[in-house]
């Protein structure tokens, strides 16, 4: 059955224990930072998704004065139900399981970055030691032996919750109803993380999509690097690669004269 | 995002490995969905759960705040490869803070201190380098012990007295006079906190201190002396009772998970009321949130009271059942009872009301700068939205008139009658995981253990002598533990009645002589005493004296100093002191250790076991889940080691040095008496602590019972039984199977309804100590022991009630002239170095201090750990645009904040937000500016700590630093 996380953004209290939790169980360093002088964004730290961050807490002043709010949001992969980096993986490095996650095999991943164009919300990070990207597995694995995702795990105050996929929608759907903003219900098709805020997704960051599907927002993107079709893609890999192989080798002769 | 695949680059090798991959991967591409992930290698997690499901499972409880959270640790050939939050757990249920999130980067740290270290530059500073170089246990115990039995030779244990004309001479030890200290730690164990206290004790010292003076002295003064414990009422999960929140400190901050209960409330509809200097992450989730000056806490609980009992409407919340009988509020102050209290003039009732007609809502928005209108909302809220919490922490208790903030806390909720009722309650969240137990094993100066003071004078103990000669059917005071009360009538008699019981028994376990020789003629007898005459000295006095040359080896255990005490410069000061010998035993080189000569390394709680005591006094076990890395050794096996070196040193107790024969013998109670049963082990020690007859500790009465379970060996504390018990415990959430709570396992304090063992009672025969009207079981809104009728008008101890009196460091002249500083200047009596007071017109801002969720207190938990100094990498100081653009300062840029303690100030980064605003008070707009106090110059992150600047003046009643306000000036650096 497939799962889903909802993330309710009005309980979140912006203590960090999903980012930290996330740190833990995927084994990823910490990375260098300083204090975040963005006046918006004040204490968000580290400042966006990388290799070794999955997932942060972004926090977000809103308004001013008496009417002013501090809004947490929590940024991860999506887990798209039709996943724009899967559509685009040459090599089924990047997988949508049944069960909800995408995930990848990084000995299957060659590095060329589709996923990287291909995702609507910028998640997938290049990771430049090992040439592989990186990016929120919706811990797999501990779905499989019927736990719940590290982050999940961690939170104090139920704005994560693992659900089924259909519960997940029907109470975002119920929280739509009631004029709450939702994000992932219809974003892209939907997603198998879906948030409930009161304030819109966008003022915390959150790209503006209106498309329906991710087919419609990918259209461009497939056309542009992958040309008629995922497997023709994995194909021409091996050329892109080779290019990439010479120029190199150039630049290394070139910069040893 | 977007990224420019052109610039991705590949090596030639991988480009080879890519070339084998991809002809296999398109014959696989089809049927990828069916295929397992075995047909791959291993991802991160997955390896990660190939290991998880291998190691072995060990519950523990989180090292940070007191909450109370379970933890499991996994153990894969010993070493820790996880730790989360324990699912089983009631209070977290498998949740954490980004804190224990991060515990397992605490345990297997590489910068964690793993061999003893001894110094070797006899220079002392923040710039000397120590010169470390490695020592063996043997050598450092070695050393310790003579340095220890050096200085306490040069303390004289024969006291001559003129008894009736004749002189007798009288062996003991003063305790202030002891030159040996010892300070800490919440950190550590109830078993390891309470050894170390006999340790001490046995020595002769009461100059023992803890984490706890600086956090939560003033609760206990004030609630002691209200309710008859000074601890937190209710208990973490009682919050889910609640209706309404009136939250003085940020729990989602400095104790995360107490947050989850509160949602759960809110989730039913409870109202959330947040007032703090600053807009932080518990006021984003406010239904109210409210800015008020730091320091004005007692101005607005007095508004509140006005309300109560002024507005026609508002005072309809009285709970006038609940006054008339659980209070004091109906009596006169000679002890009759008034039937016609509500309107009496000499009832307690009408004197609270004349005290508090001056505190209209106008003069407390003048005070604190919170708005009347707002002030008014928050009473229609908290005073009907039944049962209503006041949760508070170090926002209220550090100030100079903390304690008359938190009685007034007190007061208003009797007033309401939310007091013994689940959701209700006066809550003070404490700090460390361990604060509330390390508080209770006493290591305090003033206490010897269960809140029962050492003997003040020879008189008490002759008068203890004649207790002891005495048929125990006939003493006064009856059982101690509030199960039966019989009132005395001498003052005397009803502090024995509280006293001689522990004594009795601390006789037993410490191997101990107290008394008179031979006994039969206490009064005219030499007085022979093995435990210590006389309180110590408080933390800020203690580092005074080190400074004045009195204390000569301090051994500081498990705490921070050099970055948590007020007026850290000076704290640095007196660790720098020529002649001083200093001990610290550590996980980490800490500030404080840096100023060590001898550095020994602790271990965490997953290498050792031990019950700890929760902010909600829940006592729970820890179990051991891993052997200590490296020479780390056991914080019970060092105490233990300790004393029986010192004893083979040739250390004696004044019973022995005398010329008498005893049956005291302090060997076979060392460590505990159960060593030849149990084993010098956490068992014997806690055993001894909980015992039903022979207790240590009176709070822990019964912790240990092994009738009720033989399976765990009668350790209460180990019980994990989440099913409840009744339908009673389902729906408050009591969980009375699970660990053990003081008193008698009773989870909402002076809860008459509760079962099985509602304790029908206030206590009050520590509530009203020392007088004789006194008796009542009911709860003190005029407070005997806050009774000094011969102060003047203006200071609450004249009225024995609260009354709002400025910081000692007010920006207001005329508030502070209105309202005097309750600070006396009571180091210049003890002729120690005066604290510093700076002016409004030269340090025009007010300064307070705050935690972050991802730090701990001084920081050496936190700060050595990659993943949180990441999410919170370093010091800044927060302040309001407005006063930014005064300044002429842009978020980011450093600053100087300087105090009058700190004329030179330290340079931090300004962090420039709307959450900070001018507080108009007096008329005028008043600055308040916040620095985080977790940081040091050692660790990871490193930077100033607020304490830096903060001001070293204490709380009257209790001792408690004034570290949340002072004054201070911010210039562009």
């Amino acid at each position: 059955m497939a799962k889903a996380v909802l993330l309710d953004l009005r309980r979140c209290i912006g203590c960090r224990a999903c980012q930290v939790a996330c740190k833990r169980w995927n084994d990823r360093e910490a990375t260098a930072t300083q204090l975040n002088t963005d006046p918006k964004l004040e204490w968000t730290n580290p400042k966006d998704l990388s290799p070794q961050t999955y997932t942060y807490m972004r926090f977000v002043k809103l308004g001013t004065g008496e009417s002013l709010k501090w809004r947490f949001a929590k940024v991860q992969c999506n887990h798209c139900i039709d996943p724009g980096c899967v559509n685009a993986c040459p090599t089924t490095a990047l997988v949508k399981k049944p069960d909800g996650p995408v995930t990848y095999r990084k000995e299957l991943c060659i590095g060329c970055g589709y996923c990287i164009n291909a995702c609507p919300f910028g998640v997938p990070r290049f990771d430049e030691e090992n040439k592989v990207i990186e990016k929120c597995t919706f811990c797999s694995e501990r779905l499989r032996e019927g736990l719940e995702p590290a982050c999940v795990q961690a939170c104090p105050t139920g704005t994560l919750r693992l659900m089924s996929l259909e519960e997940a929608q029907a109470r975002a759907t119920a929280a739509e109803v009631q004029g709450l903003n939702t994000y992932g219900l219809h974003e892209v098709g939907g997603t198998s993380w879906i948030y409930i805020s009161e304030v819109p997704l966008t003022e915390l960051g959150f790209p503006k999509h209106t498309s329906k599907s991710t087919v419609d927002h990918q259209t461009d993107l497939l056309a542009k690097f992958v040309g008629t079709g995922v497997f023709v893609g994995a194909a021409l890999v091996a050329g892109v690669k080779l290019y990439a192989q010479r120029r190199e080798a150039v630049a290394e002769a070139e910069g040893g004269e | 995002m977007s990224s420019n695949v052109d610039t991705f680059k590949t090596s030639r090798r991988d480009f080879l490995k890519l070339c084998a991959t991809v002809p296999a991967i398109l014959s696989l591409a089809e049927i990828e969905p069916i295929i397992g992930s075995k047909a791959f290698t291993e991802t991160v997690g997955e390896r990660k759960m190939k290991l998880y499901k291998k190691g072995r499972r060990f519950p523990s409880i989180c090292v940070y705040c007191a909450g109370g959270c379970g933890v499991i640790l996994t153990a894969v050939g010993g070493e820790i490869i996880e730790a989360e939050g324990d699912p089983y757990h009631p209070i977290n249920k498998g949740a954490t803070c980004s804190k224990l999130a991060a515990y397992i980067q605490l345990v297997n740290s590489d910068r964690r201190l793993k061999r003893p270290m001894m110094r070797t530059n006899p220079n002392k500073g923040v710039d000397e380098d120590p010169g470390w170089i490695y020592i063996s246990w043997d050598q450092a115990l070695e050393i310790i012990t003579e340095k220890v039995v050096e200085a306490i030779e040069t303390q004289s244990y024969i006291h001559d007295e003129v008894v009736g004309g004749e002189t007798v001479q009288n062996y003991y030890r003063g305790g202030k006079e002891c030159p040996v200290m010892w300070h800490g730690s919440s950190y550590w164990g109830n078993e390891e906190c309470y050894l170390g206290k006999k340790l001490i004790s046995l020595l002769g010292s009461t100059n023992v201190e803890h984490q706890a003076r600086k956090c939560h002295a003033s609760t206990v003064a004030a609630l002691g002396s209200t309710f008859g414990f000074g601890a937190m009422t209710n208990h973490v999960i009682d919050a889910k009772n609640s209706k309404c929140f009136l939250i003085m400190s940020n729990p989602v901050e400095s104790h995360t998970m107490e947050f989850k209960w509160v949602m759960d409330a809110r989730d039913k509809g409870a109202f959330i009321i947040n007032l703090d200097p600053r807009f932080n992450r518990t006021s984003s989730k406010a239904d109210i949130y409210a800015k008020y000056r730091s320091g004005a806490e007692a101005s607005i609980f007095l508004g509140l009271i006005h309300l109560l009992i002024y507005d026609g409407e508002l005072s309809r919340a009285i709970d006038r059942d609940f006054v008339e009988t659980r209070t004091n509020a109906p009596y006169d102050l000679n002890g009759n009872f008034l039937s016609d209290w509500w309107e009496n003039p000499n009832s307690i009732f009408s004197k609270l009301k004349a005290l508090v007609a001056s505190y209209t809502p106008e003069e407390a928005e003048r005070i604190s700068g919170l708005r009347e209108d707002t002030l008014r909302k928050i009473a229609e809220n908290f005073f009907f939205k039944k049962p209503s919490n006041i949760y508070y922490s170090m926002g209220t208790t550090q100030h100079t008139n903390a304690t008359q903030a938190i009685r007034a806390q007190a007061i208003l909720q009797l007033l309401l009658g939310n007091m013994g009722v689940p959701g209700g309650g006066v809550n003070a969240l404490r700090g460390i995981s361990n604060v509330q137990g390390s508080t209770d094993m006493n290591l305090l100066s003033h206490y010897i253990m269960g809140y029962r003071a050492p003997p003040r004078n020879l008189n008490d103990v002759r008068r203890y002598q004649k207790w002891k000669n005495s048929d125990p059917v006939n003493r006064p005071g009856g059982v101690e533990g509030g199960v039966t009360y019989t009132p005395a009538n001498k003052t005397e008699e009803r502090w024995d009645a509280r006293h001689f019981g522990t004594w009795k028994n601390l006789e037993y376990n410490w191997g101990m002589q107290i008394g008179t020789y031979p006994g039969s003629d206490p009064d005219n007898e030499p007085v022979i005493c093995d435990m210590p005459i006389g309180n110590g000295y408080p933390t800020m006095q203690l580092f005074r004296a080190i400074l004045d040359g009195k204390i000569k080896v301090a051994i500081i255990v498990g705490e921070n100093n050099a970055v948590s005490n007020a007026n850290a410069n000076l704290i640095r000061q007196a660790l720098s002191k020529p002649g001083l010998f200093l001990v610290v035993n550590e996980l980490f080189e800490t500030e404080t250790a840096h100023f060590a000569d001898i550095v020994l390394p602790g271990t965490t709680r997953a290498e050792r076991e031990g019950s700890i005591t929760n902010t909600g006094r829940w006592v729970q076990w820890h179990w051991k889940a891993v052997d200590p890395p490296g020479e780390c050794r056991d914080e019970l096996w060092f105490v233990t080691q300790l004393f029986k070196r010192i004893r083979n040193n040739g250390f004696k107790m004044p019973s022995e040095l005398s010329p008498y024969e005893f049956s005291a013998d302090v060997d076979a109670a060392w460590p505990t008496p159960y060593t030849a049963e149990l084993g010098e082990t956490v068992e014997a020690v806690y055993k001894e602590i909980g015992h039903p007859t022979l207790w240590a500790n009176v709070l822990y009465k019964t912790s240990w019972n092994e009738e009720l379970r033989p399976d765990l060996d009668g350790i209460l504390a180990k019980r994990r039984d989440p099913r409840p018990v009744s339908v009673q415990d389902e729906s408050y959430g009591f969980y009375k199977n699970w660990s053990w709570s003081w008193m008698l396992n009773q989870r909402v304090l002076y809860n008459i309804k509760e079962d099985p063992s509602g304790l029908n009672t206030f206590f009050v025969w520590w509530a009203h100590d020392d007088d004789t009207w006194l008796g009542l079981d009911r709860a003190s809104i005029w407070s005997r022991i806050q009774f000094k009728p011969e102060k003047p008008d203006w200071n609450p101890l004249h009225h024995g009630m609260p009354l709002h009196n400025e910081p000692l460091e007010s920006p207001d002249e005329d508030l502070a002239k209105e309202y005097p500083s309750m600070w006396d200047e009571r180091f210049k009596k003890e002729g120690f170095v005066p604290v510093v007071v700076g002016k409004p017109s030269e340090y025009p801002y007010v300064l307070t201090t705050f935690r972050l969720a991802e730090h701990m207190q001084a920081g050496a938990m936190t700060r050595n750990l990659p993943w949180l100094v990441e999410a919170q990498p370093e010091v800044f100081i927060e302040m309001s645009p407005q006063l930014a653009e005064e300044l002429g300062v842009k978020i980011g840029d450093y600053v100087r904040v300087k105090s009058a303690r700190n004329p030179t100030g330290v340079r931090v980064k300004a962090n420039i937000t709307e959450r900070m605003m001018p507080i108009r008070v007096n008329g005028r707009d008043v600055h308040v500016v916040a620095m985080p106090w977790h940081w040091g110059f050692k660790g990871l992150s490193t930077g100033p700590s607020a304490n830096e600047l903060t001001i070293d003046a204490v709380d009257v009643s209790a001792n408690i630093p004034e570290t949340k306000t002072c004054l201070c000036n911010i210039v562009k650096d």
